[in-house]
């Protein structure tokens, strides 16, 4: 009885499914059409819009106009710059943000919240402040500034000085990223591993890395990302030594204030290609977290 | 490997996880830790397999002082509540884990043939080749349990291992860890808060109250000759009256029951005894006499509550009663306690 009256009942109790779903939405069709429109309106005109207009920029004088922008010395030094610059703040990031995150998540100590709200300072403070520090710090008037100069070290006005604001600007994003991660995994497998004889290294290595490696992925994304493009701290502390000193964003700039729109927005169009790659590896890495956590 | 607890002391801030606990443990015995959560059982586990350390006392293996050992080298399974195992790795590399990490190496083709012995051992051969997430919480904790087993642990500590599991799993893989446990003989250690457990899998319980030992002894002697109040109240059912110890002897009402005091010190005093130690008896005879005010049946239990008029006013005893035996509320019955224990009552501040 029950399998003949089965498919019969089925659309019945789908449709009342249906029904209750309908009145759980109770907001009438035209309101529906308008707040769905004003968002993608508004993500259109703000985010997707200007997207567009650096490409359609860049592209403005042709295809060669942008290739010759790009082969510029002064941009292909930029670029360079860029990438070393992303290259030495997300490796030191990445270890410090992992050995902070394991601090903070699998021992006890005092000042353990302390620790916790300072990972969020370059987050909650201006970058033009985050460059002003190094430049007090290290600068020619600086607290270590004499020091330097007898050493004829440069730090201000120079590749170590970008790196450090980088560095200091960027800290948070390992970091954030694994706290939560590695505070709702525990410290259980890792007291199974030890316990079967494992020692500190291969705990982690075995243990803890694949455990967090999603996460961790994640996390050099978008550190990554900020690092190539952050303009405020490293405008204070490179000095705009073009082919030296300037960055991607602060050739941009530059550029732009002399009215060479073609080649501003043609290196633009590189972060921004950059921000794309970005977003599209974020999706598959969520995906796969949430896989992973499932 | 015997097992010799010394003195051992734990604060957790101001909290004191374990007062001054020592404990010995026989070769190759399966010892229970019973208690309820707060009374510092897994604590003491923890310090025995050196994911703890204790802030005063000695722990020993076959004589040996293992506190100046890390838990590395002190070759403990250990089996977690939550099993903790490897998400990212299949139930075989699990398994395999001890084998790979340790110092000395082990050959792949030695590794894989421990490994389905090990798989083999707790029924789980089959599931080799699937992951953690892909499992059921009794067959996860077999995982473990021979994660645990394949560094040929010279004692295995096994905290909660059924807690998470639901009750005819629970059941099922207690007795297969008996029969396992018999199999194997390695000293074993099992935390647990459920008593049937302790009672029916251990060799000797340990039941544990407010970071002490109250006391240690076989099932049987935990659940017939309970040591404290704590214990009493703790295992089984306990019907408990407060009575008062004068001359040796306690007056359980005022029909003039007189009962003997069991060596219980002069003053105030509890009486225990469980539901099924009370007999049943005629009117006549000069017993606790009380009022019936519920009759219960469920399975092949059978409680009545019947109301006394004890020392203190009136107080309410559940017992059993024999099949053929038919009451009915509001009877009045005789009671006599074949079985009880006098307990001195803590004083009161």
């Amino acid at each position: 009885m029950a399998d003949i009256a089965a498919p019969i009942a089925m659309p019945t109790s789908r449709q009342h499914v249906e029904d209750r779903r309908a009145s759980v939405r109770t907001e009438p069709l035209g309101v529906r059409i308008a707040i769905i429109g004003i968002a993608i309106g508004f993500l259109g005109l703000f985010i997707v819009l200007p997207l567009v207009t650096v490409f359609i920029q860049a592209f403005s004088k042709g295809a060669t106009a942008y290739f010759s922008a790009l082969s510029d010395p002064d941009a292909i030094s930029a670029i360079r710059l860029t990438l070393l610059i992303a290259a030495i703040s997300v490796a030191v990031n990445l270890v410090f943000g992992v050995i902070a995150a394991w601090a903070i998540t699998k021992f006890e100590f005092p000042g353990k919240t302390f620790l916790i709200t300072l990972i969020d300072l370059p987050f909650s403070v201006s970058p033009v402040v985050s460059g002003l520090v190094f430049v007090l710090l290290f600068g020619a008037q600086g607290i270590f500034g004499s020091w330097l100069m007898e050493n004829d070290w440069k730090i201000i006005f120079a590749v170590p000085g970008i790196v450090l604001a980088t560095v200091f600007v960027t800290f948070p994003f390992v970091a954030r990223e694994l706290i939560p991660l590695m505070q709702e995994q525990g410290t259980s497998e890792e007291e199974a591993a030890v316990s079967l004889g494992a020692s500190g290294l291969s705990t982690f290595m075995r243990v803890t890395l694949p455990n967090i490696k999603w996460g961790l992925i994640y996390g050099v994304l978008l550190c990554n990302a900020r690092a190539m493009g952050e303009f405020g701290a490293v405008s204070v502390v490179s000095g705009h030594i073009r082919g030296e000193t300037n960055t991607m964003p602060l050739h941009i700039e530059i550029l732009y204030n002399e009215y060479q729109f073609v080649a501003a927005f043609a290196v633009a169009s590189l972060l921004a290609f950059l921000a794309i790659v970005t977003l599209i590896v974020k999706t598959v890495v969520e995906a796969r977290m949430a896989k992973e956590t499932e | 490997m015997n097992i010799d607890v010394k003195d051992i002391t734990k604060q957790f801030g101001s909290f004191s996880a374990l007062k001054n606990v020592s404990l010995d443990i026989k070769s190759g015995e399966l010892m229970a830790l019973l208690g309820p959560s707060g009374s510092g059982k897994t604590t003491l586990l923890r310090i025995i397999a050196g994911l703890e350390w204790p802030d005063a006392g000695q722990v020993f293996f076959d004589g040996r002082d293992v506190l100046s050992m890390t838990v590395r080298s002190r070759n403990v399974g250990f089996v977690f509540q939550h099993y903790a195992l490897f998400k990212h790795m299949s139930v075989f590399d699990n398994v395999a884990f001890g084998l790979r990490v340790r110092k000395e190496k082990v050959s792949e083709a030695d590794i894989k043939a421990r490994v389905d012995k090990l798989l083999d051992l707790v029924h789980i051969a089959w599931l080799a080749d699937r992951y953690p997430s892909q499992l059921s919480g009794g067959q996860r904790q077999r995982v473990a349990l021979a994660r645990a087993l394949a560094i040929e642990p010279s004692v295995l500590l096994l905290d909660e291992p059924f807690g998470a599991l639901d009750s005819k799993v629970r059941k099922d893989l207690r007795r297969w860890l008996r029969r396992l446990h018999d199999e194997l003989h390695v000293t074993s250690i099992l935390v647990t808060h459920d008593q049937e457990e302790a009672l029916e899998v251990a060799d000797r319980v340990v039941v544990m109250g407010n970071g002490q030992i109250e006391q240690v002894g076989t099932p049987a002697e935990i659940y017939d000759d309970p040591a404290t109040a704590f214990v009493h109240d703790f295992i089984g059912e306990t019907v408990m009256l407060p009575v008062h110890v004068q001359s040796g002897a306690i007056e359980l009402n005022s029909h003039g029951l007189k009962l003997d005091a069991r060596g219980a010190p002069e003053g105030p005093a509890n009486f225990y005894a469980r539901p099924d130690d009370f007999r049943i008896t005629s009117l006549n005879d000069t017993h606790l006499r009380g009022r019936v005010k519920g009759v219960r049946r469920f399975g092949s239990i059978r409680r009545l509550d019947v109301e006394i008029d004890s020392k203190n006013g009136v107080a309410m005893i559940e017992t059993s009663f024999p099949t053929g035996f038919e009451p009915t509320v509001g009877d009045e019955i005789g009671l006599y306690p074949e079985r009880y224990r006098v307990f001195s009552a803590p004083h009161k501040n």
